[in-house]
């Protein structure tokens, strides 16, 4: 009898000292974040899709068309042609990236031998239908040149000199 | 004598983890037999690996045990370096065993929230995700991503850390040990309806662990001290002074104390090798193609649920010849029929929870 009662109260004992714990818990900081009201910042080097990146100079993709990203893809999302600048310098014509089967790896990245492409910070990469996950030459390049710190595309550069010596 | 009921437990039922389906036979509330059939998830991995290069398989090896992806690119570039004969410098293999063991945690505490869950626990849940957000934050620091890290690479890892990462992890390992654990304790370890609900359900006897090829907590739950960092060591275990987690209960019980137990030793390991990390390079030599000699290997590590093990056959090419992935959880899961036998229909529930099953893993 005496074992039974004894029980009991380990029994009880063992459920007030639980509740104790999630009691605590009133008092205290709510730990959930109210997405999308509040944002947790992200953390350095978050690896959102893949971007282009473009040149500062002259507005133009640091890309050489090489191949070496889609090669590199395990999934074939890169698809890509090149096509000879004004001036011999190698170009894109097309570059597409279907984010229905990027794994989102950086295997691009590290295979550029250009330092061309950087994977993007955004992590909001959804969309309403298929067509808007395809992403495109000049959305690529916008995404990077945020990246960079730069907005796609570029202001075009006087081509004036003198231009120069006189904001200085 | 009366009429047996058939009864389905899934595939889309909450306690299963997944898309798991049990057929089972019960008596009543007893349970005559409890076959798992698997399969819904699978993705051909195996076959998929083989037309992929070495480096390009590593992304999907992140997806079979989802929980803990670092691990399973642990096993994969291990048995990628041994056939190609590579060398890893000495800093990448602690920052491996780092984010290793911190995987290790990770899974342990989804298991642990998941496990209370099955018993109706939802309390031990939210603060189990709510601990392991703390990982994955420090996961994202040091990899970009939070589920699938894409991380270790062949001959080193992608990305050194940093001392923000250290002092992160060293807050982290300091609320863990003093907050978390005792939390958890009082929480769940003494509560006599756990207690009810665990001891003596679900028992595995040691010789069932050697005749159904039982590894990880499963095994040491059972008595059997079978650990493969301790017994086979790899990377660079051989350096971390830690205990096995074991207890001889055999029963549910039993493998939540071991699996509590390894948290806090991984813990202990994740100190030593931050305190220990080694300065130079993260990545070590390694060619552009990547073209191993044609053989086979075969690496196992102690993955958070078992022993993984990858076997790889090359034929000399840049791809895999074959690639086969012995998953823990596929192993583990074979013993459910064996384990609920005679035991009432809410103990399957348990019992399932404890094996720590990921379909992804076990159908690849």
């Amino acid at each position: 009898m005496s074992s039974i009662i004894a029980d009991i109260l380990r029994s009880a004992n063992s459920i007030v000292q639980g509740h104790l714990v999630t009691i605590r818990e009133f008092f205290q900081k709510p730990v959930t974040e109210q997405y999308p009201d509040e944002r947790l910042p992200r953390m350095e080097g978050y690896r959102g899709h893949p971007t282009l990146l473009v040149e500062p100079e002259t507005g133009r993709p640091k890309c050489t068309a090489c191949g070496a990203c889609a090669r590199a893809c395990p999934n074939n999302a890169i698809e890509l042609e090149g096509m000879k600048a004004e001036d011999g310098r190698r170009l894109p014509a097309k570059y597409r990236l279907d984010m229905t089967r990027c794994l989102v790896c950086n295997l691009c990245v590290e295979a550029c031998p250009f330092d061309a492409l950087a994977m993007s910070r955004e992590y909001e990469l959804v969309s309403w239908d298929r067509e808007g996950l395809i992403l495109d030459m000049p959305d690529l390049l916008r995404a990077g040149a945020k990246e960079q710190g730069l907005t796609y595309p570029l202001p075009v550069k006087a081509p004036v000199v003198e231009k120069e010596g006189e904001k200085a | 004598m009366t009429d047996t009921m058939h009864l389905n437990m899934g595939p889309q039922h909450p306690s299963t983890h997944g898309v798991l389906r049990l057929m089972v036979e019960v008596d009543g509330e007893r349970i005559l037999s409890a076959k798992p059939d698997i399969g819904y998830l699978h993705r051909c991995f195996e076959k998929t690996a083989e037309g992929l290069t070495y480096p390009q398989v590593l992304p999907y090896t992140d997806r079979t045990d989802y929980v803990a992806a670092m691990t399973n690119e642990f096993a994969y570039v291990l048995a990628a370096e041994k056939l190609l004969g590579l060398e890893v410098p000495a800093r990448a293999q602690f920052i491996r065993v780092i984010m290793a063991e911190l995987q290790r945690m990770a899974n342990h505490l989804v298991w642990f929230g998941t496990f209370a869950l099955d018993m109706a626990a939802v309390t031990p849940f939210l603060y189990a995700f709510r601990d392991r957000e703390k990982i994955l934050d420090l996961f994202e620091r040091a990899s970009g991503a939070r589920l699938t890290y894409s991380y270790y690479r062949i001959g080193g890892v992608r990305k050194d850390i940093d001392a923000e990462f250290v002092r992160m992890a060293r807050e982290f390992l300091d609320y863990f040990e003093n907050q978390v654990l005792p939390e958890y304790h009082r929480l769940l370890t003494g509560n006599r309806i756990f207690e009810l609900r665990t001891q003596g359900t679900g028992y595995i006897s040691p010789e069932q662990v050697f005749a159904y090829g039982l590894s990880g907590p499963m095994a040491r739950g059972s008595g059997v001290a079978w650990d493969i960092r301790k017994n086979e060591p790899y990377s660079s275990y051989d350096r971390f002074d830690f205990e096995m987690a074991l207890a001889t209960g055999g029963d549910n019980y039993a493998r939540y104390t071991v699996r509590i137990k390894e948290m806090a030793e991984s813990a202990r390991i994740i100190r030593q090798a931050l305190d220990g990390l080694p300065e130079g390079e993260v990545m070590g030599k390694v060619p552009r193609v990547l073209k191993p000699p044609a053989g086979e290997v075969y690496v196992r590590i102690e993955a958070p649920k078992g022993e993984l093990g990858v076997f790889i056959v090359s034929d000399g090419s840049t791809k895999p010849y074959r690639l086969k992935w012995r998953a823990p959880s596929f192993s583990n899961l074979q013993v459910t029929e064996a384990a609920t036998r005679g035991e009432k229909v809410a103990d399957l529930v348990v019992t399932v929870g404890s094996i720590d099953v990921v379909l992804g893993e076990v159908d690849r």
